[in-house]
């Protein structure tokens, strides 16, 4: 009996002395959704859908913090969905539905996330609640200035999660969050369900965590980022980011992404174009229903060589402008295939040797197969890999297995 | 402090010991010749109340006086009337032959055509006897009576188990008279080896309490022990289920039910032949099996009537619901109020849209849907049934809808709440239920006091706590700790029946073989039709 109630002593006090320590219910924590990252100066302006009724003027007074260090050097903006207007839509509850944005979107300016972060929780009564933090749009300036620098907080805070996707954005960020897309609630959601469909197109980029990009920084490897555009309604995913040592460098044109995660072994899926060989105008359309990539590192003198195979199965899905064409003859299917292989082969070649001859850039990841498959010869070049990469040669060959060729009646 | 709070409630020693002068009184008091004094002093005893009917007849060959005493509701009159009085006026006429000295023995074996007839000597008994609707004869001359089995009292019929009911298996369920009970049982079991053990508990009230086993596969040990304890209670009161098993078990203040209650024949009859030992209460619809472990409690009725992949599966779902019963609300409340950040982004912002406008801390909120739960169930068992409905629809309709449209709870809250009611429902024992119920409040605090870290720290001392709670030398948690793996056939899952060859191994059964399985060839059919 004494046993007993010393315990129940010992666990009132212990709640009482240290309190309940991270109590706090669910809807007075302030969700962010999206963050977006913007140079300093100028303060983006966004777009024309700022809810608040005070003029721009002195809506920027409060977005400049005192800093203890220093000038303010970045313009973050947090996206916080009003939680009233967001869900649980039902006739009977009210507040909900229509007019005006669902988010609330805060922008604050300073040279540490971690105290703007802070800083924000003076003007919400919310706390600011990252563990569901989708997206981080990072502008295309603050991308070139260096990457690592600016994602330090969100990878070393204990509320930030790895699975957050990144993306680098045309022009200002804050412009890609302030898009209120028709579908999906926030543009935030929109920006991390929109790498899922890389199985349809392989022009997107399904590999943007933030963890995994931060990863690369600290590897000193190469890598790319979806690069997304917005216009006042609309996010586009278009292209992609090729960040070296931490930094942007460039931009390649999404037909590049594709061949870049052929090369990486990364597709999931997705078309190719040919002009037909026997018909002058026809395009066929390859369906690719799955690629694979053997690589072989043959390391002979000073400079490694790379011999990539690519083995491509898919179904033609269409035959355009032309007629009527069944495509039931075997010698013209192997044409057909040789025909894709061809063009793969050829595109690769080109698209590496683009990207070692305009960047330098190993977004390929070579050093990666290097390191795993021979350790003894990457020990020897290691240190000149970023010299060496940019004459390393590639050799591609690719096979097409045409699977099916489509219903025609 | 607490010892003195404790004091107050605990019996007093020394105070107010009451001595049950009458009875001890009987035991020394025998019958004596005169049949007269032996009327008188029995009926003394009995306290001459006016439903004890006496009944003077003189045999007229022998010209000696015989009493007939029996109580007028308890006794069937037609007994004491058609095999007792009448052939004792009639058929006396036969006795010219015997001699004096036989009289008693030739009333006893050839004028009484009642099913039983004993001798007895001492007071105790007849009391005992007429006081239970037995009629005792005693004869002019002899230091002996006549004991006549009369009881005919009449219960009410056999139904269905009302809190157990089976979709397939039998409708039958326990009354309250002893005998129908034991009819049931016997029905169900034509094995002489099944032994009915009756015992009388109750200083007052004389209940009869009969211990059921199989000899040949019970462990005699436990018999022995179970015989001990009930021999040992010594209560004033009527005894009850809830009475003995508090007196029977080891732990009587735990929350967790060490002894099955049940309303269900079959299930009686199938722990008697697994090695169980049933404890049947006169009075008592519910029939007492011991020693019982939790997976035990867990099985129900119906498990035994359908195909064993669906019953496995409901079993399963049904160890889920346990746990749902007792932690759901807690994890709602661990999650929303410390961990958001594992629910996925919609839902965290669905249930933060419920939430916005609610004025209370989830805690408050879980433990006033609670109370409301409670009061509801409570209600609704208390009224009959057609005013139990309009409580339901009230309750649950009504204020339910309008406190989440008061924006006094969340929606999201009421599913919870009532989805953990629906899930204890599932637990085929009551008793079980309620200690799950009783355990969500506990888990709530720890809940919101220490969020996931204060559930796991409660689920590791409730496991810590069932895992070495033993009743009867066995294990709570048997088969599943201590570890024995052939005896899982019938736990979480409902292996099929072919598995079933041997008893449960935890109950140390002296016959382990329950069932013998040969595989029959099947003859396959060639020809084709």
């Amino acid at each position: 009996m004494m046993k007993k109630c010393i315990f129940v002593l010992i666990y009132i006090l212990l709640i009482s002395s240290v309190g309940c320590w991270d109590r706090k219910d669910i809807e007075t924590r302030g969700f962010v959704l999206g963050i977006a990252i913007d140079d300093y100066p100028p303060i983006p302006t966004g777009g024309a859908t700022t809810q608040n009724e005070s003029k721009p003027e002195e809506e920027k007074k409060f977005e400049l913090m005192q800093t203890h260090v220093g000038r303010p050097t970045y313009a973050m903006t947090v996206q916080i969905p009003i939680i009233k207007k967001a869900t649980f839509r039902s006739s009977s509850f009210e507040g909900t539905g229509t007019g005006g944005p669902a988010t609330h979107e805060i922008t604050q300016v300073g040279n540490s996330f971690f105290s703007m972060t802070r800083e924000i929780s003076s003007r919400l009564e919310l706390t600011p609640y990252y563990e569901h933090l989708q997206a981080l749009v990072v502008s295309e300036d603050v991308a070139r200035k260096g990457l690592h620098e600016v994602l330090d907080f969100f990878i070393r805070d204990h509320e930030m999660r790895r699975r957050t996707r990144i993306f680098v954005s045309k022009g200002e960020a804050k412009k890609v969050l302030d898009v209120v897309p028709r579908i999906e609630d926030y543009s935030a959601i929109l920006l991390a369900k929109l790498p899922l469909n890389s199985t349809v197109n392989s022009r997107l980029i399904q590999q943007t965590d933030l963890g995994l990009a931060i990863e690369n920084i600290h590897k000193r490897n190469d890598f790319i980022l979806p690069y997304v555009e917005a216009t006042k309604d609309e996010i586009k995913s278009l292209g992609a980011a090729i960040c070296k040592d931490g930094k942007m460098v460039g931009w390649i044109s999404p037909i590049e992404v594709e061949y870049i995660k052929h090369i990486r072994g990364l597709y999931e899926g997705g078309v190719l174009n040919i002009k037909d060989p026997y018909h002058e105008k026809a395009i066929v359309t390859l369906e690719i229903a799955s690629s694979k990539r053997k690589i072989t590192p043959i390391c002979e003198g000073d400079k490694p060589k790379f011999k990539i195979d690519l083995r491509i199965r898919g179904s033609i899905s269409e035959y355009a402008n032309l007629k009527y064409h069944d495509l039931l003859d075997e010698n013209e299917l192997t044409v057909l295939e040789d025909a894709f292989a061809s063009k793969l082969k050829e595109e690769c070649q080109t698209v590496i040797n683009s990207i070692q001859e305009r960047y330098g850039a190993d977004v390929f990841h070579f050093n990666t197969i290097l390191k795993t498959r021979k350790p003894d010869y990457w020990e020897q070049i290691n240190k000149q890999w970023h010299d060496i990469f940019p004459t390393v040669e590639v050799d591609v060959s690719a096979q097409v297995k045409i699977a099916h060729v489509g219903n025609i009646r | 402090m607490l010892k003195r709070i404790k004091s107050i409630f605990t019996h007093r020693k020394n105070e107010n010991r009451y001595e049950n002068q009458n009875i001890e009184e009987l035991k020394k008091f025998k019958l004596g010749n005169d049949l007269d004094d032996n009327i008188s002093q029995l009926l003394r005893f009995m306290g001459n109340c006016f439903d004890i009917k006496t009944r003077k007849l003189t045999l007229s060959k022998q010209n000696v006086e015989v009493a007939v005493v029996y109580i007028d509701n308890l006794a069937d009159s037609n007994i004491v009337l058609e095999h007792i009085i009448k052939p004792l006026t009639i058929n006396s006429s036969d006795a010219e032959s015997n001699a004096n000295n036989n009289l008693f023995e030739h009333i006893k074996n050839s004028v009484i055509s009642a099913g039983t007839a004993e001798e007895t000597e001492s007071y105790d008994d007849i009391v005992l006897a007429v006081m239970s609707g037995n009629t005792f004869v005693c004869i002019e001359g002899y230091s002996k009576g006549i004991i006549i089995n009369s009881k005919g009292y009449s219960g009410r019929s056999v139904t269905e188990p009302i809190m157990e009911p089976s979709v397939k298996g039998p409708k039958e369920g326990f009354v309250e008279l002893l005998k129908d009970n034991l009819s049931i049982i016997r029905r169900r079991i034509r094995d002489p080896n099944l032994s009915l053990e009756k015992h009388i508990v109750g200083r007052r009230t004389k209940g009869e309490v009969v211990i059921a086993y199989m000899r040949g596969i019970v462990n005699p040990e436990l018999v022995n022990e179970i015989r001990k304890r009930i021999q040992a209670v010594d209560i004033d009161d009527h005894v009850t289920t809830a009475k003995l098993l508090h007196f029977i078990v080891d732990h009587p203040k735990s929350i967790f039910p060490q002894v099955q209650t049940t309303e269900r024949p079959d299930k009686v009859v199938s722990a008697l032949l697994s090695g169980q030992i049933g404890i049947i209460i006169e009075g008592s619809p519910t029939v007492l099996i011991t020693p019982v472990t939790l997976p035990m409690l867990l099985q129900s009725a119906d498990d035994y009537h359908e195909n064993t992949y669906i019953v496995s599966l409901i079993r399963f779902s049904r160890y889920v619901c346990l746990i749902i019963s007792a932690l759901f609300p807690s994890i709602y409340i661990a999650i929303t109020s410390f961990h958001p950040g594992i629910l996925p982004t919609t839902l965290a912002l669905s249930i933060a849209g419920a939430r916005a406008g609610v004025p209370f801390p989830a805690f408050l909120e879980a433990v006033a849907m609670e109370v409301t739960l409670e009061i509801l169930e409570e209600a609704g068992k208390r009224l009959p049934k057609v005013i139990g409905q309009t409580v339901s629809i009230v309750g649950g309709l009504v204020i339910g809808q309008s406190a989440v449209q008061a924006k006094i709870v969340s929606p999201i809250m009421v599913i919870v709440i009532a989805f953990t009611a629906i899930a204890s429902f599932t637990i085929p024992d009551y008793s079980l239920n309620l200690a799950s119920r009783i355990l969500r409040i506990p888990f709530m605090i720890l809940a919101t006091t220490l969020g996931a870290f204060g559930i796991s720290i409660g689920v590791l001392y409730i496991l810590g706590y069932l895992c070495s709670l033993e009743n009867l030398g066995m294990s709570y948690m048997e088969p599943i700790t201590p570890y024995r793996l052939r005896d899982w056939k019938d736990t979480i899952i409902r292996a099929p029946y072919s598995t079933f060859g041997k008893r449960p191994e935890f109950l140390a059964p002296e016959d382990s073989q329950q069932q013998i399985i040969t595989k029959i060839k099947k003859a396959k059919n060639k020809g084709g039709p």
